[in-house]
């Protein structure tokens, strides 16, 4: 029973490793407000990235002081929400990323198997 | 219609308790994108009830955890200070109050009591005198120290986080801690309400715990002085007995004080019926205003001996202290006034027990 907790912290230290980049790659491709990416997110992954709102919020305002992203206050659809749109300092980060993740995967994938 | 407004309160109480931990400069606009998150995750579980807010509550979490998330790590670290203690560390701040109370108290009843033993003479009054108003000075001074650092460590909410734990460990978890560990986010709502009534009622009485042990000290102290000098001075029959009366009055009245800061210390509620019982104590000075009034010519009065201010000789105060029978053009004057407190006193206690008896008991939870 111990392995699977191990195991749930070392899956739960990637997730959070991963999903700025997965954040800042949905942003890129359009803007959206914090529900809207917590949905999509768990949407696109099969739930497998789903984050916690809790989590989600502060991290999207992390990204924001650190420039990568901004968010704006806009009403569409006759609601005002915050929406987040990505930065060019964030576009750049998020090459820099993917990048490093397509080295990364096929490395690992070597080692692995 | 009515549940929606219910469900609106209980996020709105949610938010206010997340906002106390978050950096002012950002709050409104964390707090303004949590509500519409909330508004947007509710509407899409078919609408905000109150069974749903808690749930997406629940889902967002502890109002202190969820802040922290912005706070470290997040924002720049900048300390704060705002005067005002916050309410989780506020018991603690009420302990470390007694405690440190409790010791200066202690310690300056000890130097205190060394003066009056080495004292010969009524030389030392002066030096009693000060070490009072220095024990005062140091209480006041350490009080206002702890409110300004504990101000302090809650306008930092990681710094506070830290010092919690700290004293958590020191003096066990309090109890509107142990409350909110059964009660959970579930039932917020609820709490800050208590919180808050508690916050209130914590800080009135730990006021009166503090004046109860003041109380108490100055009056052993009083009664102790009272004793050593009292009677070396040549006072009659009359005058002896109100010596004996005020030593006894001190007492009680001293014994009770300190009961009731102990009781107030460790109930954290009043007592009405040490009150009524305080009042009572006056009482026993009523056979002795009978007596001053019946034989008002035995009174005797102190007075000080103006040849002290021409020979500048304060340090042998007592040798000019004079002790004279009431002159008699005052004697109808003391006959009047004796006669008032004895009223008074009577008066005092009749309205205090009749006011006991007639006011509604204060509500117990």
């Amino acid at each position: 029973m111990n392995g699977f907790f191990e195991a749930e912290n070392w899956k739960k230290e990637i997730r959070r490793g991963v999903i700025e980049m997965c954040i800042l790659s949905l942003l890129s491709s359009k803007e959206m407000y914090g529900y809207e990416i917590s949905k999509l997110l768990s949407k696109l992954s099969n739930g497998i990235l789903g984050v916690e709102e809790g989590t989600l919020y502060p991290l999207l305002r992390r990204l924001e002081s650190k420039k990568y992203i901004k968010g704006e206050w806009r009403i569409k659809e006759g609601k005002a929400r915050k929406y987040y749109k990505i930065l060019p300092l964030g576009i750049e980060v998020l090459n820099q990323m993917k990048a490093f993740w397509l080295k990364l995967v096929n490395a690992v994938d070597m080692v692995l198997f | 219609m009515n549940e929606y407004k219910e469900a609106l309160e209980i996020v709105e109480e949610y938010l206010d308790e997340v906002r106390k931990y978050l950096p002012i400069e950002s709050a409104d606009d964390i707090i303004e994108e949590l509500r519409t998150h909330i508004i947007d995750k509710a509407n899409e579980m078919g609408g905000l009830t109150v069974k749903n807010a808690y749930r997406i509550i629940r889902e967002l979490g502890e109002p202190r955890e969820l802040a922290s998330k912005y706070v470290i790590g997040g924002e720049k670290r900048k300390l704060r200070f705002e005067l005002g203690i916050s309410e989780d560390i506020y018991p603690y701040f009420i302990q470390l109050v007694f405690w440190l109370t409790l010791i200066i108290v202690i310690g300056y009843t000890v130097r205190i009591l060394r003066y009056v033993y080495s004292a010969e003479g009524l030389v030392s009054i002066a030096i009693i005198f000060f070490a009072f108003v220095d024990m005062i000075v140091s209480m006041l001074l350490t009080i206002l120290f702890l409110y300004i650092f504990m101000s302090f460590i809650s306008s930092n909410p990681d710094l506070k986080e830290m010092f919690y734990k700290f004293l958590r460990d020191i003096f066990g978890p309090v109890k509107t801690e142990r409350k909110q560990r059964k009660e959970k986010i579930v039932k917020i709502e609820k709490k800050i309400e208590k919180i808050k009534e508690q916050v209130s009622k914590i800080t009135s009485t730990s006021v009166s715990a503090v004046l109860n042990l003041f109380g108490g000290m100055i009056a052993f102290i009083a009664a102790y002085v009272i004793y050593i000098y009292g009677f070396r001075l040549p006072f009659n029959w009359l005058m002896q007995l109100l010596i004996y009366m005020m030593i006894l009055y001190l007492l009680i009245r001293g014994s009770l004080n300190l009961a009731n800061y102990i009781y107030i210390s460790y109930t954290e509620r009043r007592s009405y019926s040490f009150n009524v019982v305080k009042s009572m104590v006056s009482l026993i000075f009523v056979p002795w205003f009978v007596l001053a009034n019946i034989f008002t010519e035995e009174i005797q009065i102190i007075i000080l001996d103006p040849l002290i201010f021409e020979n500048n000789d304060y340090q042998n105060l007592l040798n000019y202290i004079k002790i004279i029978l009431l002159p008699s053009d005052y004697i109808f004057l003391a006959k009047l006034l004796t006669f008032l407190i004895l009223i008074i006193i009577i008066v005092d206690a009749v309205i205090i027990i009749l006011l006991k008896y007639t006011r509604t008991t204060p509500k117990k939870e």
